[in-house]
Order: C-alpha cells, then structure tokens, then sequence
C-alpha cells in the first residue's frame, strides 16, 4: 500500500564533506488535508529540510535517509521526474514574494505558465483559469489586474500571487516556508486565514515553516519543534503549546509573553550551538534551566510523553515545573506534576 | 517642569511622481500628512502602522534624512529644518538611527571595530589612542564580547548584528534613538533580546527612543505612549491615561486583533473542543 501525503524518514543532511551536520535523523509526517507547523529558530534546520521535500538540495550536501511523496521516493527522482511532481505533486511558497517572481511577466500570464507547463489547454483557458485562481486567493478585480506586473502589488498582494501560482497545478501538498514574515501583521492574519481555508476546502496538506509558534499555533494541527538540527518536541499543537514537554518549547512559548507586569520580556539565554560544534547530548542543555548531569550523559532519544506527543528530553516530567510565562525554575509546586 | 526633548510640529511630506509623465507635484497623495507630538528624555515613545501608513516617513523626517516639506523638528529649541546641510552635520551626532535590515546596514568590508571607531572619529568624540577601549566599552554595552570588534558583519546573526547597529548608533552618543522595525526580520525569542537592551539602554543613558513597528502588542510592552499610524495621518496616541484595551480607533482594535497571539489560539481551541487532528 502506498503511504499518501509527505513522509520524511531519517533524514540527515551534513555539508563540509560530512563534518558538519545540519539535520540528524529527521522524521516528519504531513498526512494529506493535515496542517503540520515546523518552528525553530534561524539555523535549526528548518527550511533546509522543507526544501528536501521538492528535491532542492545543495549540490555539496550529503544526504541520507528517505523522503516519500505519496509513495513516490524523491531523492531517487530524475530531474525530469522532479519537475513533474513540483507544482503538481507538491509546490512551495518562499518569504520574499518578490524575488520569486519575474519581475518582467504580467502576473496572469505568469500563473497560466504554471497551468499550461503541467496540462496542455489552450492560452484562452489557461488564462481563464488565472482570473479565477487570482479570484479565489483574494486579489478584488482579477481581470484587470491580471495584465500588472510583479512591482505593481503590495508585499502582502504578491504573497497572494505566490500563492495562486502555487495552486496552479493543483498540488497535493504546499510548503510554505516563512510565507508571512516579511508582511505587517495586518497582511499576515489575511494571508495565514487563506492558507487555512485553502487546505481546508482543498483538502491539500499544508507544512508551514515559521520561527514564530504563533503563528504556526493560529493554523495548524500538529506542530513539530525544531532546535540545532533535530526535532525536539512534536505532538497536537494543543499538546504542544499548552502541556509542552521541552524546555526549548516552553522557551519559545515565554518569548511570545508582552505582559506589562514583567519588567524584561523573557527570552532563552544564549544562543544556539554552531554547525559542526553540536555536542552528542542534549544539544539544548547549555541554555535549559533545568539542566542535570543525566542530560549530558549522551544522545538524547524522543521519548512518549502522551497520546501521539513525544519530547527529547530526558527531565520531562520536571518541565511542568517550568514556568510558561517567564521560562524560570517554578518554586514549591514539584508536587503537581505526577 | 521638564521640557520636551524633542516637539514635532505639523511635519508633512509629499513625494512628487517624477519623469515625462508625472502629475502636477501639488495632486501627490502625501506620505505624511501633517503631523505633530513631543518626546520627553528618557521616553520610549512608539509608532506603530502597516506597511505604507507613513510610519518610516515621519522617522526620517525627524532625522532629518528627507526634508519634510512643511512643519518644524524642533531640538533643544532650535529648528533642525530651517538648518543648512553644514550646520544639519553637526547635529546628526544628537539623533542616531537603527534600520530594520541588519543585513543591508553594515558595511561588510569593514570589520566591527573600525565601523564603531569611524563614527567616534568622523565625529571627533574620542582620541585615537582611546578609541580601542571606547569600542570595547560599547561592545559590552550591547553584550558582545569584546574580540567581536575583530569579526566582519558576515561573522554574526542577524540579532547579533542588529545589537552592533545599536553599538554604532551609541558610538555617536546620541540623545535620541530612533529604532526603524529594529526587531522586524528577527526570530521571536531574539526579538526580546533585543527589546530587553534597549529598555537598558533606556535605563543606563537616559536615552530618548522612537520605536517604530507593526506589532502592536510588542509595541505596547516597551513603550507607555504609543502613537498609531493610518495612510500617512496619526490617528490616536494610546497610552498614558488611555490604556491600549480602551483604543477607540478601529484601526487600532483591528492592529491589535491582527497579532497572532498563544492565549488567542488556546481560546480559539477550547471553544471548538474536537478539533479534527487528520
């Protein structure tokens, strides 16, 4: 039986002739119509491995492990095979809108390009579906602003571009890796609400990689935490947010804390361990608050810490004791957690 | 009583449409409308608005890096704007600024150390045997260590360079700082790093500080005045008397609204309890 949607199985990818590794034994699993969030920081691996997912890899990169698209294997592809599968297999959208347009291209010829390089239909039809596809992500008055040009939109508008390119040939998985990072906020929320019900009324699978646990909180179902290479955390983004079992989690949680009864706005001390100097153990250990000897005993396995919700941590159950908000040792409440 | 160190008075810019086929300058929708509030020493003042609201605008007017087209930036009781480009120079030490990109706005060939000596030099605000001890004195200000002053910009992540942005702005020993989106293209948890200094630095220099951004609830964390921004007219000032719960605008309600918050997402969560997981 083939396995459908994006399955990442032990995958690992070192540069520098294999001395400094940059994803370790990655497994990741983003069922078809499922939401998963990947979040991390600059430097954990996280984009690296969604570009993995389409086959777009540095040459210099070694890689090992298994990356299936409904069954298909995609480190195995030819190039021809690989273009086939991109757009209409799997598509993605990038950070920078603009850079990832022809700036030359009117935007409805640009996604009837799309259309017309995975199905043959005439330019007529082609284009009519451009109009409609400019329609459903949003942009008011398609079929006069099919005829402008990359420079002539918006930042949030040329994300929406993006994004109908993306669904041009009908993909079955979308990544979107930083989709709203360079928008203001007010750009984000309508841009992060289409992607949702995108998904939704598609019932294509959607892996949103972001830094921010906000935002990958608001519109997916599952969420997968990533630190100096490895998952570290993953579970029901309920599970995840609310009962985290990482201190690196609840890290990330306290530094989306704005309450104006804190002096400083927490944050995790210290930053994270550069490629090649990524100690065998707990990678995390030297920012935890609740580091012991054990953590730096060796390699730290993903554990079961509930239904479908693992952690690397070998200090799970003294997590509860950490505080959420302030991402400080609690005092005096060890005897809550069971 | 204490004076303002700094009132704004009615500053507005327009940007005419240039070349063969541009309008009449006087039917230019202005980037900044006529604008006016004060900051007090020692003050965190923000201004807050979406891309285009004229935010960025009305932060280079003050700094005199475009000429408003009317009003006054009045400094220590003297008009910045009625000044010339050679009198302007020797007051640009006095209000320094940091840029959102912390990328574009280092010079990549020079090293750390000499970025932060030039502006102490150019400015004459230290002599070249001191200069080394300034820098790691500055350096430390901003925790870095200081054998980064050894180290090209490419050497650093974006919120350790953007901290060196803020060293550089402190070489000049500025009274007023302005602060462009400086947290905008930084991961969460190093935003608040960097937020965290500067409300140091606030606290150490009794520095003056404009923070411009999108995020209205980071905005109103550091900063009890908060000005907000719509099409290039200030709207509201929240903050004060009037906290950011009780905004009138909605403008300002819908800011608020449109920042994805964990507590948002828990009650979105709980009010649907199955949530359908696959």
């Amino acid at each position: 039986m083939t396995e459908l949607g994006l399955n990442i199985e032990n995958l690992s990818i070192a540069f520098d002739r294999g001395r400094k590794e940059a994803i370790s034994g990655l497994d990741l699993k983003v069922l078809p119509s499922q939401a998963l969030g990947l979040v991390g920081e600059s430097g954990s691996g996280k984009s690296l491995a969604s570009r993995a997912a389409l086959g777009l890899l540095p040459r210099k990169a070694r890689v090992t492990g298994r990356i299936t698209l409904d069954g298909q294997s995609v480190l195995e592809l030819s190039p021809a095979q690989l273009r086939r599968i991109r757009g209409s297999g799997i598509a993605m959208i990038f950070q920078d809108p603009m850079s990832s347009l022809n700036p030359v291209v009117r935007v409805g010829e640009a996604i009837a390009q799309v259309i017309r390089s995975h199905e043959s239909v005439a330019q007529g039809v082609a284009l009519e579906r451009a109009v409609a596809l400019m329609a459903r992500v949003g942009i008011r008055d398609p079929e006069t602003r099919m005829r402008s040009f990359p420079h002539e939109f918006s930042g949030g508008m040329r994300q929406r571009i993006m994004i109908a390119m993306a669904l041009a040939a009908r993909p079955r998985m979308l990544l979107a890796d930083e989709p709203t990072t360079a928008l203001d906020v007010i750009v984000q929320d309508g841009i992060l609400k289409l992607l949702d019900q995108l998904r939704r009324d598609e019932g294509m699978g959607l892996l949103l990689v972001s830094h921010d646990l906000a935002v990958v909180g608001s519109v997916c179902d599952r969420i997968a935490v990533m630190y100096a290479g490895q998952i570290v955390e993953e579970g029901p983004a309920m599970d995840v947010l609310m009962r985290s079992r990482m201190p690196y989690t609840v890290g990330l949680h306290a530094s989306t804390q704005r309450s104006k009864t804190l002096k400083r706005l927490p944050s995790i001390p210290g930053a994270p361990p550069p490629l090649g100097e990524r100690p065998a153990s707990c990678r995390f250990a030297a920012r935890c608050p609740l580091v012991a000897p054990q953590c730096l005993a060796g390699p730290v396995p993903l554990v079961s810490v509930g239904s479908d919700h693992m952690a690397r941590c070998v200090r799970t159950a003294e997590v509860a004791n950490l505080d959420r908000a302030t991402f400080t040792v609690r005092e005096r409440e060890a005897a809550h957690n069971g | 009583m204490v004076e303002p160190i700094l009132r704004v008075e009615g500053v507005s810019k327009s940007y005419a449409r240039r070349g063969l086929l541009a309008r009449d300058a006087t039917t230019a929708r202005p980037a900044l409308s006529p604008a006016s509030f004060e900051l007090m020493p020692g003050e965190i003042l923000g201004i807050v608005g979406e891309s285009g609201s004229g935010k960025t605008t009305l932060a280079r007017c003050i700094a005199l890096l475009e000429r408003p087209d009317t009003g006054r930036v009045m400094f220590r009781g003297e008009d910045l704007v009625a000044l010339n480009e050679r009198e302007l120079r020797k007051r640009r030490r006095a209000i320094q600024t940091v840029f959102q990109d912390p990328y574009a706005s280092l010079n990549p060939r020079l090293k750390v150390g000499d970025a932060l000596a030039e502006v102490m030099l150019v400015h004459r605000l230290a002599e070249r045997r001191h200069v080394r001890g300034r820098v790691a004195e500055l350096l430390d200000q901003v925790g870095l260590p200081s054998r980064a002053a050894h180290d090209y910009p490419a050497a650093f992540s974006g919120g350790q360079r953007q901290r060196i942005c803020i060293a550089r702005a402190l070489a000049a020993q500025p009274d007023i700082l302005i602060a462009d989106e400086p947290v905008s293209s930084l991961d969460v948890s190093v935003q608040a790093q960097v937020v965290n200094l500067l409300l140091d630095l606030r606290d150490r220099l009794q520095l003056s500080v404009i923070f411009i951004g999108h995020d209205l609830h980071l905005i109103d964390f550091l900063a009890p005045r908060v000005i907000v921004m719509l099409a290039g007219e200030i709207v509201e000032t929240v903050g004060g008397d009037v906290p950011i719960t009780d905004a009138r605008h909605p403008y300002t309600r819908a800011l608020m609204d449109a920042v994805p918050s964990l507590e948002k997402v828990a009650a979105r969560q709980s009010s649907t309890p199955e949530s359908p997981s696959r």
